[in-house]
């Protein structure tokens, strides 16, 4: 035993040892991993015998099963799967060498880098595969697709934000809807003096980005070349929506609570969230629900999204949507592409979908959804159509995780009371680190 | 959790004053083994019956060696081979996994966040455990053993189901105990769901599913204690605690470090807790455990070298406490007496 005991006790030192040497020699060498540069694809193939494996979700599913039955040329098979474990299965196929899906329905955006990075090589450039009429239909709402140039997927539907307001309150108040954001803060002000207990805005949670940040242009996810990504809190566009939402969440215009949190839902039931500037599926998923704000009939309405000092577009920014990709490794990406093509244009198919499509001519299809519906107090597709085309382009789609930063730093600080200001310098050193980890060069 | 589920299956407690470890008995090998088969009879059917006691415990034993080298050993070989060859990946090979998994920014905050857990979740459990034990063995046979089985069942709720559970528990909206939590200050599902209170709310969780079984074992062990020494100890005008502490536990220690040690690993892997609450509340992060650090390089850095290198820290950590609890504390050693 005591023989057994010195011989292990000295094998382990030796390990350790080892173990150390190792780390010396490799501290050295200069790791990247390219996860942040895009994938070239691969050749076009075009094998209809192939059966094509479709990932979606339920909502979806409809659609591809709609696809399937008039189109019995191309053979498919479709399968519902867990979006959380999208990236993780692609990692596993890579290693296998077999079982990608051929086309797939990613609810995540913000994925897309990933998918089409030199790391994961999944999905296909689609600017062949899609004709440029169709692509064009698209317009600036697949810029969100685009990484170094390629179309790497195409745009279901998009959450370009505008300014949601509860016209019968604001009115009953004597407000008018501000289009500028001093004019918002400014409301913020007097909400507070006069109307304690009534929001105007949210930013409790990391959707705080897309819906103040983005749009004013913070150089977040600006992607300036391949690989390389600027990142600037200290940036005018960064500071001034900081020291906005300072200002409101001090006096309590804005809220803390998060934007899907039981409490925020308990304000909208009582029918105190006056305004709120979010995704353009705002309005039927957290106005209308009855589980969740419950407002009455003929009070909501859409107004253009507030405009910074300076900026000649009133830029919104794009919060959420879903996205279909092509598999680099189908045998038949032209099939594959007929699908996806379908799906995010067919104006028959899209004109009963839940949220706001991408396709041009399929959103005006939809529209009709919005003007007879009886809970809006005004039509807000002609707000929801202008602002599509005004998501800013700064916000790229980038391969390390933003909302994880904000979670991160801005949450607890919005939470606890903290200035917003004085935590951006933090906010910057994690987004710098997670997009230096991912293989950005950040400048 | 699970690992120190499935250690606890294998030590069943000792009855009365055996003086084998049931443990021991387990192994496989000359010299311990059923040694109280061996006492009974003369030389020659002593030797059959010790090679029938060992053929029968290397049947016994061969299940568990198997699922070992498949999902234990196998995996460990190609932990080793994948960090260094780093297969399938877009990264160089060579010692370079290691470097990549230690230098990122996210390790260290990984190894601090686990160490602040296991500074509260291995006291908390510990000590909890002792108590609880001491207490099942005060109130007598049949309220202890309703007692134990009421002990065991939150332990059946584990994993994702056990997340979902103490959400619910703790969101004052939601809660029924609801008053309790707005009683202490907690109004929003925020205030209680904050990163500093992480540490908090993952030691309630992992206390709560696994102190039922530890309860057992300790009970278990303590009722080995033999009865003279306690008689013994009343007789000299002990009260509870001083009988307690003079006399039960040092008899047990060697159970209460095999406890610490088990606790120590499985805490050391905390895995579930924080990936599902991120997913829930958005509080913490995908790499606020190690482990969790581990499953993010692999599936979003495809990096599996960097992976299998900190996936083999973890175990280097959990085979020296391992190592400590068979060598130095001699647990698994058969007393003779």
């Amino acid at each position: 035993m005591r023989h057994n005991v010195v011989s292990t006790s000295r094998s382990l030192i030796a390990a350790a040892i080892a173990l150390a040497a190792g780390l010396l020699i490799t501290s050295c060498s200069s790791t990247t991993s390219s996860v942040g540069s895009a994938s070239p694809g691969k050749v076009v193939t075009s094998d209809a015998s192939t059966t094509l494996l479709v990932w979606t979700d339920s909502t979806r599913e409809p659609g591809f099963q709609e696809f399937q039955q008039t189109h019995p040329d191309v053979k498919m098979k479709i399968e519902t799967y867990d979006p959380t474990t999208l990236l993780t299965k692609l990692q596993l196929f890579n290693r296998t060498g077999a079982g990608w899906p051929d086309v797939v329905f990613v609810s995540n955006p913000d994925q897309i880098a990933n998918l089409a990075s030199t790391e994961l090589n999944f999905a296909q450039p689609l600017d062949t595969l899609i004709p440029a009429a169709v692509q064009q239909g698209f317009g600036a709402t697949d810029d969100s697709c685009k990484i170094d140039g390629k179309l790497y997927c195409l745009r279901n539907d998009i959450g370009q934000t505008v300014l949601w307001y509860n016209k019968k309150l604001l009115t009953q108040f004597g407000y008018s809807v501000p289009t500028t954001w001093a004019q918002y803060e400014a409301l913020g002000a007097e909400v507070a003096k006069q109307h304690p207990g009534y929001v105007v805005g949210d930013a409790g949670d990391q959707y705080s980005y897309y819906d103040y940040f983005a749009g004013s242009g913070c150089p977040v996810q600006d992607v300036t070349g391949p690989n390389t990504v600027h990142i600037d809190l200290t940036d005018a566009t960064c500071t001034r929506v900081a020291s906005m939402l300072d200002t409101m969440l001090a006096n309590g215009s804005v809220s803390k609570d998060s934007l899907f949190s039981p409490d925020l839902n308990k304000l909208g039931q009582a029918q105190k969230v006056l305004m709120l500037p979010g995704a353009s599926w705002f309005g039927d998923f957290l106005f209308k629900p009855a589980s969740s704000f419950n407002t009455p009939n003929g009070e909501i309405a859409a107004a253009a999204y507030p405009a910074w000092p300076g900026e000649t577009t009133d830029y919104s920014g794009g919060f959420g949507g879903g996205v279909y990709v092509v598999s680099q490794h189908s045998k038949n990406m032209k099939g594959a592409a007929e699908i996806v093509q379908w799906m995010g244009t067919d104006t028959a198919y899209q004109k009963s979908a839940p949220t706001y499509p991408a396709y041009a001519p399929a959103a005006q299809a939809w529209s009709q959804r919005l003007s007879t519906d009886p809970f809006y107090a005004t039509d807000p597709f002609p707000v929801l159509q202008q602002q599509a085309s005004k998501i800013n382009p700064e916000q790229h789609p980038t391969s390390f995780d933003v909302q994880a930063a904000f979670t991160a730093v801005l949450t607890p600080a919005v939470q606890s009371g903290k200035n917003i200001t004085s935590v951006l310098p933090q906010l910057q050193s994690e987004l710098v680190n997670l997009a230096k980890a991912a293989g950005y060069v950040v400048k | 959790m699970s690992s120190s589920r499935s250690k606890a299956l294998v030590t069943a407690a000792p009855h009365g004053g055996a003086a084998t470890d049931p443990v021991a008995a387990t192994m496989p090998g000359p010299g311990p083994g059923p040694s109280a088969a061996s006492r009974l009879s003369a030389s020659a059917p002593r030797a059959r019956r010790r090679g029938q006691g060992q053929a029968f415990g290397w049947l016994c034993v061969t299940p568990y060696l198997v699922l070992l080298g498949l999902f234990g050993i196998g995996p460990l070989a190609y932990a080793c081979y994948a960090s260094i060859a780093n297969p399938g990946g877009s990264q160089p090979s060579g010692l370079g996994g290691y470097s990549r998994a230690f230098s990122d920014f996210r390790f260290l905050p990984a190894v601090a966040d686990v160490a602040e857990f296991m500074a509260i979740y291995l006291p908390m459990m510990v000590v909890g455990v002792i108590l609880l034990a001491l207490a099942v063995q005060e109130v007598g046979p049949r309220l202890g053993a309703t007692m134990r089985l009421m002990y065991v069942l939150p332990g059946a709720v584990v994993g994702s189901a056990s997340v979902l559970l103490w959400y619910v528990m703790l969101e004052p909206t939601l809660s029924p105990f609801g008053s309790q939590l707005r009683a202490m200050g907690f109004t929003t599902g925020a205030e209680v769901f904050q990163s500093s209170n992480l540490i908090w709310i993952f030691a309630l969780m992992a206390f709560a599913t696994g102190f039922g079984q530890w309860v057992v074992i300790i009970f278990g062990a303590l009722q080995g204690v033999p009865e003279d020494q306690i008689e013994a100890a009343r007789l000299d005008g002990c009260t509870w605690w001083q009988t307690a502490r003079y006399v039960k536990l040092p008899a047990i220690s060697k159970y209460v470090l095999y406890m610490v040690i088990m606790t120590f690993t499985a805490g050391l892997q905390i895995f579930v807790e924080p990936q599902l609450l991120y997913g829930l509340e958005n509080v913490g992060s995908q790499w606020w455990s190690l482990n969790q650090l581990g499953l993010y390089y692999a599936f979003n850095n495809g990096d599996f070298a960097a992976a299998s290198a900190l996936s083999l820290l973890l175990l280097v950590v959990c085979a020296a406490a391992a190592g400590l609890l068979i060598f130095k504390a001699r647990f698994f050693d058969t007393e003779v007496a």
